[in-house]
């Protein structure tokens, strides 16, 4: 039983290696002197482990000088290795009508722990909401070969 | 009770079947702005231009550089060449032309269409900021962009062992053709590796 046990915190532990195990410390002003605007957002999930991979933290929202909104969203990745993340956003108008019909799909790389901003502009001035869809990436996770 | 594990060895299958996050055996369409595309670690794909191209425009828009330059008219932005500095041969209005139609998008700046000509880094500010030294002493002729729109596209390839490395960097700047400074530049990269000319999803 002990010699199982053994073997398979061995495996476990050489399958962390290879999967890039690897994570990050970050340091930050105790008291944050930006006051972004915070949006209340509601969120629909169908897959726990991309939702541990790239767990939304925060959404933010904002305008250009030129009033085109941007929004921005902060990623954290739960788990312990590196992990790619799929993502795009899609606007609407008024209407509710989507005005980038076909977003181009964008990746992040988050390593273990680490949290990170990803952020759209409106390419339209009519724009007024937003979607933003997070995708587990069908690649190979990255630095593994 | 007994059919339990059965049931179970059928959901996988049909798990299997269903082809969760597997990429496809046969024809059939996928979405072209999607992740499922063919990814080459070698060379660049068409969605490395769509990603960079979006990417390119987000950031102009973001730092406000093109300015409302008329009260009667929109401001007219015209795309320059893109300088293709890698070792392989495509056609950079895959970049181009997805910056043209996002700008056009906007609905604030109209995009010009100015013959090509000059040596200087963007040829066409320099073919207009001639045209209009040689009409001296007149206005402007309206059809004479606001802006131009450079861009380069530059590579580096690297390796470690058998795992390969390509880097692609898109460069784009924007220049106010009547200060003739450049009011707006950056960088994007892609950057892909993979195993031999190895491919991906």
């Amino acid at each position: 039983m002990k010699n199982i046990s053994l073997r398979h915190t061995i495996l476990c532990a050489a399958l962390a290696l290879a999967a890039g195990c690897a994570t990050v410390n970050t340091v930050e002003p105790a008291v944050a002197t930006a006051k972004p605007d915070k949006v209340a957002d509601k969120r629909i999930i169908t897959n726990d482990t991309l939702n541990a991979i790239a767990y939304v933290v925060e959404v933010d929202r904002a305008k250009t000088p030129e009033g085109y909104p941007i929004v921005q969203v902060q990623l954290q990745n739960k788990k312990s290795g590196v992990k790619n993340v799929n993502y795009r956003f899609t606007w609407f108008d008024a209407d509710g009508i989507a005005l980038n019909n076909d977003p181009v799909v964008k990746t992040i790389s988050l390593e273990g722990g680490e949290t990170r901003l990803i952020s759209d502009v409106a390419t339209s001035p009519k724009a007024v909401d937003w979607k933003l869809s997070l995708y587990e990436s069908v690649g190979r996770t990255p630095g593994t070969f | 009770m007994k059919s339990s594990p059965l049931l179970l060895l059928g959901l996988f299958g049909a798990l299997g079947f269903s082809g969760c996050g597997t990429p496809p055996t046969g024809a059939q369409y996928i979405d072209p702005n999607g992740q499922r595309a063919i990814v080459n670690e070698n060379r660049i794909n068409y969605q490395d231009f769509n990603m960079a191209a979006d990417d390119l425009v987000q950031s102009l828009i973001k730092s406000g550089a093109i300015k409302d330059k008329h009260a009667d008219r929109p401001t007219l932005v015209a795309v320059s060449r893109v300088t293709n500095d890698t070792d392989q041969q495509f056609d950079t209005d895959q970049l181009t032309s997805t910056i043209t139609i996002a700008l056009l998008n906007t609905g604030k700046i109209q995009v010009s269409n100015v013959a090509l000509g000059g040596a200087s880094l963007d040829p066409l500010a320099q073919e207009v900021a001639n045209k209009k030294n040689f009409v001296q002493n007149t206005a402007a002729p309206d059809n004479a962009p606001d802006y131009t729109l450079y861009g380069k596209i530059l590579m580096d390839k690297t390796s470690a062992g058998d795992v390969k490395q390509s880097a692609y960097f898109f460069d784009m700047s924007l220049t106010d053709v009547s200060a003739g400074t450049t009011v707006w530049r950056d960088r994007k990269a892609v950057v892909k590796q993979g195993k031999g000319s190895s491919i991906g999803f």
